[in-house]
């Protein structure tokens, strides 16, 4: 469930914005028209959620289902996940609703226990789940949070988007909090030039060492009238313990008419 | 470069030629110092691993809010949460589990049940793979879910998701090991034995629906603390108890102080007996010196030098038998550590596992300079004598006893004696030791001192009385030992010192020991008088036992063959520990069915049994019986109000008698369990007491017990007679590490009865050679010496006994009472006579082997020429 947003997130993350030299306004303007093409309004969808270790070649796989939509103040997102396999997570819910003052409020419904708990804010920069998404992976990252500086421009990574050009942005975290938070010191995102989506993301941790690699695949236009993307297929990998995390959307449903309620702790609790 | 010289051309000279003496002497204080150092390394780790524990679990949290063991409600979480200061408020559920099967508290598991979701702001662990839960939403949904250290997994065989069956509050339960910790953070505490569950398994699991045990506070940057608490406190009234992890440390460290004194004490008890084993080497020396003092003395050596040249000799002794002490104090200190830490859980019934022994370099140099400075120091008193002796008199040839000055100096020793016997007395009997830790030490210090310098005199005082008998047994050999150990008082008293002090401190353990057992087992034999007890899995005898829910109860009362006791047929009983003003005490919430025993199990005392007890069952106001331990605590007496602290707040409770009860020496309260279920709200059970319809035996009953119950609740039943054994037992295993203390006090006695044999057989050189010229036999010889061996021994150990039953008794009825806060009726250790004699004779007659032969093999002719 938490892949649901953690792929949103790592998209999101993938891009920061802002940057203090000449080039700044350039990369920010990437990072904001990034925010832009994959903020659909409403967006319901199934997803398998794949865990494992390269090494260790064992696999877990959840399925789920994922719904999200923008808030009223077109910027931040409400998010809801509700499991439906294996059986020792059928109906577990995860509810994360964005807050202006980027303290995000995670809620985690465990049927067996009928009991919804918070995810404490500290927490949040923690492994999410046991993914290798992080919380902050999870949540939307904003470009006011980052200062962004383009790199270059190259060839995009991957055989998917071999045939096009992608400027490669570096993202530095704005303040402390914001490093606290996501725990990461660096990001570097590859942002496609023709549809402005992100396809690469590489993050460094607190102590500077490159841990986690994010690819983003299958990327589709979901929304024509509004020309809103989606990568159906994110795949992330902890490089030093070499977990990874694949998450695949299917049955995708963009602005099928989401209630506001569905994004409550009431309907988080509701077992279907 | 005078001293050197000397040292070199006559000191060391010395102790080339006497290889033996040396090497005993260097024995002796090693082997002293060995116990001291053990107890001092296991002191020291056990303070370590205690605060590491309270710190491992308190994290980054400043302050924790607790009240006591039936927890408190949920819902004040939310209240905490927003009190001004407030940072991160993470809630715990602390419970205690046991492997399926466990009867000891080695096999009791501490569950801390976090939320895993928050944990992370105050606590950190670390997993063996870095990921501590491989699926956290399978984790979090399952109550079975459990995450153990890998230390506890190794020692058990466990892996991630094998499967552990444990004793839990709602009976045996199976739980799922879907994490490993490596021993970081809040995995170090309680030496590994600890299981992390997430707080809502841990509440289904252990009975603590809605409940929270504990909350820790991480507060805001600069957030001033005291100010915090007190808004805290506020905030939830009273029942709550908020501390800083450090004032936990302090709490438990002041528990701690006075046994550990207590074990210090017994451990340089044996570092004195090597001590008095190189005053002895040194004294021994010098009478076998004597006229190379003089001649040293009348070539112009100074006094001075003299102190220094007899130093210095034990200079290389003390250093090399401290270095020696220091290695052997390891090794003992890992076969004592679990010894000690069973005897503090059963004392205080505080649970502590030393991670690791530390002995660090400091304290290494320390006691190597300490262990020298004090055989140096040991030496300085013999040494100055030898340096006041006159060189014309040094020259002189005379009988010890006609010696006015050495008569005089052996009254004024046995008048020191009684003197330091008596302050000794005066001082227990007073609690002067209360005014200050240094007039503790000396009446400890005085009762060793005392009885090492006045018990020789009542050797002697033994030796004289016997005398005729030796002479009536018509046993010339025997005689003649009896009169050689006469004749030459001041050796024998050296000789006697040291082995006696070995079996003083024998004697006083044994005192200690046997005033315990007969007391427990007294008490245990008054009050305990139901056939059978039921509980789960633990230590009965501790109250260490897993909790179960006290709805069992129909269920055991309709296995056949047991009978109810009671109006109310139930016959629980509830033992939880209660901080009563920084005291642990123990609350025993004991169901009414003491008048199935005409009150015969409740233990009152001072006052009718009877009608204190129905006064404190149908009082009308909360009314609790306390122990001795808690009237003085709590400087309260019968008639007087208490408050405790409940989830609902403050309850006042009138002190309707006294009882006696060894659940905590700090403290026990009864309460009726009604009254305790009402405010506290815990239904669980620590044990169930039952009767046996008569007809049916005991075992057909566990068999049935087991049979219907056992598998659902993990349920062990046991007798009167096996309870109690587990009563004595218990106590053996309290005192297990005593025995240490006496074996290593024994051999320094051995090695100094020894020493002085060996050298009082050089010195007696001439002496022997005119027996054997006169026509005694080798065999006559070394019978002699190895009968003034066994005779010194024998009376060595009853002058111990003696000297070892008074202290003994002072020590229980006073010191225990005043430092441990036991109170205990004195019991003379019968047993141990017996053992205190033959041991002392045993001890005596190895240690005379090798003088009698060295003694039997001497040519007469060498002999007689020997100066």
């Amino acid at each position: 469930m938490n892949k649901h947003l953690i792929r949103i997130s790592l998209i999101t993350s993938l891009i920061p914005a802002f940057s203090w030299s000449a080039q700044a306004e350039t990369a920010l303007e990437i990072m904001k028209k990034n925010e832009e093409v994959r903020k659909v309004n409403e967006f319901e969808s199934r997803a398998k959620l794949t865990t494992g270790n390269s090494a260790e070649k064992t696999e877990k796989v959840k399925e789920f289902t994922f719904w999200r939509k923008v808030q009223a103040d077109r910027i931040h997102n409400s998010t809801l996940t509700r499991f439906h396999s294996p059986a020792e997570v059928r109906n577990e819910g995860i509810l994360i609703l964005e807050n202006p003052d980027g303290k995000n409020d995670v809620l985690l419904y465990l049927p067996n226990f009928k009991k919804t708990r918070r995810v404490e804010s500290q927490q949040q920069s923690g492994s999410f789940m046991g993914s290798v998404f992080s919380y902050s992976d999870i949540a939307t990252p904003h470009t006011s949070d980052y200062l962004y500086k383009t790199l270059r421009q190259e060839k995009c990574p991957g055989a998917e988007h071999a045939s096009v050009q992608c400027h490669v942005i570096e993202a530095l975290p704005v303040n402390e909090d914001v490093l606290e938070r996501t725990g990461y010191s660096k990001s570097v995102v590859w942002v496609r030039t023709d549809n402005f989506m992100a396809v690469k993301g590489e993050y460094t941790n607190a102590q500077g060492e490159l841990f986690k690699r994010l690819e983003a695949g299958q990327i589709k236009m979901v929304d024509p009238k509004e020309k809103k993307w989606l990568a159906h297929f994110l795949s992330i990998e902890n490089l030093k313990t070499r977990d990874y995390t694949r998450l695949l959307f299917s049955n995708v449903k963009v602005n099928g008419g989401i209630a506001d309620a569905v994004f409550t702790q009431q309907n988080l609790q509701k077992v279907r | 470069m005078r001293l050197y010289n000397t040292f070199r051309h006559i000191g060391l000279s010395h102790l080339k030629a006497r290889p033996a003496r040396a090497v005993l002497t260097t024995l002796g204080v090693a082997f002293g110092i060995s116990l001291y150092v053990a107890i001092a390394i296991i002191n020291h780790s056990t303070r370590n691993s205690m605060r590491d524990s309270i710190d491992a679990v308190a994290g980054k949290a400043r302050l924790s809010i607790s009240a006591g063991i039936a927890g408190f409600p949920e819902s004040r979480l939310e209240v905490i949460r927003v009190i001004p200061g407030v940072k991160s408020a993470v809630p715990m559920i602390e419970a205690r589990a046991f492997f399926e099967g466990a009867t000891e508290s080695a096999d009791g598991l501490q569950i801390m049940g976090v939320d895993l979701l928050q944990e992370a702001s105050v606590r950190t662990y670390k997993a063996t793979d870095q990921k501590i839960i491989d699926d956290p939403l399978t984790f979090l949904n399952q109550s079975d879910s459990i995450i153990l250290t890998q230390a506890l997994a190794a020692k058990r065989g466990l892996k991630i998701d094998d499967k552990i069956r444990l004793s839990t509050a709602l009976g045996a339960r199976e739980f799922t090991i879907r994490g490993l910790l490596e021993p970081e953070g809040a995995a170090k505490a309680y030496g590994g034995s600890l299981a992390i569950m997430d707080i809502d398994g841990a509440r289904v699991s252990f009975g603590k629906e809605n409940k929270l045990d504990r909350v820790d506070i991480v507060p805001r940057n600069g957030e001033d603390l005291n100010a915090l608490q007190v808004r805290i406190e506020s905030a939830l009234g009273s029942g709550y108890r908020v501390e800083r992890p450090e004032t936990q440390s302090e709490q438990m460290e002041r528990m701690l102080d006075s046994y550990q004194l207590i074990l210090t004490f017994f451990s340089s008890l044996a570092l004195l007996v090597g001590l008095f084993l190189v005053m002895n080497s040194i004294s021994v020396a010098i009478a076998e010196r004597k006229r190379e003092i003089g001649t040293l003395r009348a070539l112009g050596a100074t006094r001075s030098l003299m102190v220094a040249l007899f130093v210095s000799e034990v200079v290389g002794i003390g250093f090399i038998g401290s270095a020696l002490g220091c290695v052997l104090g390891k090794g003992l200190a890992h076969r004592m550590s679990s010894q000690i830490t069973t005897s503090v859980a059963a004392q205080f019934q505080m649970r502590i596992e030393i991670s690791h022994l530390e002995f660090t370099v400091s304290q290494m140099i320390f006691t190597l300079l300490a262990g020298t400075a004090a055989a140096v120091i040991a030496a300085f008193f013999p040494a100055l004598r030898a340096a006041t002796i006159h060189p014309l008199e040094s020259m002189r040839r005379h009988s010890e006893s006609l010696d006015p000055v050495e008569t005089r100096r052996s009254n004024l020793q046995v008048l020191l004696g009684i003197l330091l016997l008596g302050f000794m007395s005066l001082s227990m009997i007073f609690s002067w030791g209360k005014l200050w830790i240094g007039i503790d030490l000396m009446t400890k210090a005085s009762a060793v001192l005392g009885a090492a310098l006045f018990g020789p005199f009542l050797v002697l005082g033994l030796l004289r009385l016997t005398r005729g008998l030796g002479a009536n047994l018509s046993f010339p050999i025997l005689r003649l030992a009896q009169e050689n150990l006469l004749r030459s008082r001041k050796r024998t008293g050296a000789n006697v010192m040291a082995l006696m002090v070995g079996l003083f401190l024998v004697m006083l353990i044994a005192s200690v020991r046997s005033s315990f057992h007969d007391t427990l087992t007294q008490w245990l034999d008054r009050i305990f008088v139901a056939d059978i007890m039921v509980g789960s899995n633990g230590r009965f005898i501790s109250g260490d036992v897993q909790a179960i829910q006290d709805s069992i109860l129909p269920e055991l009362l309709s296995v056949p063959g047991i009978k109810p006791i009671g109006a109310d047929r139930g016959a629980a009983t509830r033992i939880v520990p209660y901080f009563y003003e920084g005291k642990k005490m123990a609350i025993k919430a004991i169901d009414r069915y003491a008048d199935f025993y005409r009150f015969q199990n409740i233990p009152v005392t001072g006052s009718d049994r009877t009608r204190t007890a129905l006064d404190w069952y149908e009082s009308a106001e909360p009314a609790a019986l306390v122990s001795r331990g808690f009237l003085t605590n709590a400087k309260k007496k019968v008639g007087d109000h208490f408050e405790l602290d409940s989830p609902g707040g403050k309850v006042s409770f009138r002190i309707a008698g006294e009882i006696v009860d060894y659940a905590s020496s700090q403290g026990v309260i009864y309460l009726d369990r009604k009254v305790y279920k009402k405010f506290w709200n815990d239904s669980l059970v620590t044990v169930f007491v039952l009767n046996l319809e008569s007809g049916t035996t005991f075992e057909q009953v566990r068999t049935e017990i087991a049979k219907r119950l056992g598998k659902k609740w993990n349920l062990v039943t046991i007798s009167n007679r096996e309870f109690k054994d587990q009563m004595q037992s218990a106590v053996e295993r309290s005192f297990a590490y005593t025995r240490v203390i006496e074996t290593i006090a024994l051999l320094v006695g051995l090695l100094g009865l020894l020493n002085t044999l060996l050298i009082s057989v050089m010195e007696r050189t001439r002496e022997i050679g005119v027996l054997r010229a006169i026509g005694s036999t080798r065999i006559q010889i070394s019978k002699m010496i190895l009968f003034e061996a066994v005779i010194q021994g024998f009376f060595g150990a009853c002058v111990a006994i003696l000297l070892g039953a008074y202290v003994g008794r002072l020590f229980v009825e006073y010191a225990l009472t005043e430092q441990l806060g036991w109170i205990i009726e004195y019991h003379f250790p019968k047993q141990s006579v017996w053992m205190t004699i033959i041991t002392g004779v045993l001890v005596a007659a190895l240690a005379g082997i090798w003088p009698a032969r060295r003694a039997s093999g001497l040519e007469i002719t060498e002999a007689l020429d020997y100066e």
